[in-house]
């Protein structure tokens, strides 16, 4: 009887610990479609709202997210910002080493002025990047990011066909996860703190 | 004992509420029920020219949403998000896209909205505002929006 205690035991122990090793091998696995082979995120600079001048370089050691949208937007652009502004107050301290750069695809209408408004709504650390309609057109195509302005007129004003992933650069300065708009801060929280290693 | 038959009262006055309130669903049935759920929009940018409204309808099979309306909004739309060819696009949603084949119509954020444009005050948390929908068969429905960060 005493040596079947023992025995039990001894099952229990080894399989607790078998347990918390496969628990820790096993990959963290992402919401987001991981490039198989993480390029150098393509650098640039741009004026922000906050009147710096901003690069994905600046933030070497941290994450950048970086989203292609525009401040007319209602549907889309406010579910992947408002995700993500939910997902740092998820993950606490570390959100300080997260920084959102939203690049306007309509550089038009969004002065920087109404991007700091529209960025601030959804959290103090975004960033609103704007500027010259060239300059951003060869950024997006960097991305593989494309956009197209739609007709409208001055009463119903015109939307932005544009694509609209959430692109992930890590520590290091590579572009590593991708997310579709609709991501959900419960998801897109644990690969922050991945990424953050 | 006193309670128990205060107990038992309840029981049948509930009782009764839950027949009057099935026979009230069923006759609103009739004449093209709907049951609107749900109602909600984000708060919105200090500056934001425009916003979106969200709910989920409960309507007669085939029942098509035509219009919606509200003193927030300049004027209002019927739209739909949509990814074509990568790209994500917004606009007017078509007769299909607004008919509740199964009876349920579900607007959602990146889906079907109503596209709230030349918003009169920007719109707060916490607050509500008047929201009336028309539906071919169920008819105007007056609904409130409540702003919800979600
Ligand atoms: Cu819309």
């Amino acid at each position: 009887m005493k040596r079947l205690v023992i025995v039990l035991v001894a099952v229990v122990v080894v399989a607790a610990a078998g347990l918390a090793v496969t628990r820790s091998l096993r990959p963290h696995l992402y919401a987001g479609t991981v490039l198989q082979s993480p390029q150098p995120a393509p650098e640039f600079t741009l004026p922000a709202h906050t009147g710096a001048e901003v690069s994905p370089a600046d933030h070497r050691g941290d994450i950048v997210l970086l989203y292609f949208g525009y401040t007319h937007c209602p549907d889309v652009c406010p579910l992947t910002l408002s995700s993500v502004a939910k997902a740092l107050d998820q993950i606490g301290d570390d959100a300080e080493r997260v920084h959102l750069m939203m690049i306007t695809v309509d550089p038009e209408r969004d002065t920087l002025e109404v991007l700091g408004d529209y960025m601030g709504h959804f959290d103090e650390s975004f960033l609103g990047l704007s500027g010259d309609p060239d300059e951003i057109a060869r950024i997006a195509a960097l991305y593989g990011v494309f956009y197209r302005a739609g007709e409208g007129d001055e009463s119903t004003g015109y939307v932005v066909d544009h694509t609209a992933t959430l692109m992930a650069i890590d520590p290091t300065g590579a572009l590593r996860v991708v997310y579709s708009p609709e991501i959900g801060a419960d998801a897109l929280a644990p690969d922050l703190k991945e990424l953050l290693g | 004992m006193n309670k128990t038959s205060t107990m038992s009262k309840t029981s049948t006055m509930s009782k009764t509420l839950t027949v009057i309130v099935a026979v009230a669903t069923l006759a609103a049935g009739c004449g093209g029920g709907a049951s609107i759920d749900d109602v909600w929009a984000r708060p919105s940018p200090p500056t934001a020219e425009n916003a979106a409204f969200y709910f989920t309808a409960t309507v007669d099979e085939g029942d098509r949403l035509v219009a919606a309306e509200s003193p927030a909004c300049g004027r209002t739309e019927l739209h739909i998000s949509q990814m074509q060819d990568g790209l994500m696009t917004m606009r007017p949603a078509d007769t299909g896209q607004l008919t509740a084949s199964d009876g349920t119509l579900v607007l959602e954020p990146g889906g079907l909205h109503v596209m709230c444009m030349q918003l009169v005050a920007p719109l707060v948390e916490g607050d509500e505002v008047d929201l009336t929908v028309t539906f071919e068969q169920a008819g105007e429905i007056d609904l409130t929006v409540s702003i919800e960060d979600r």
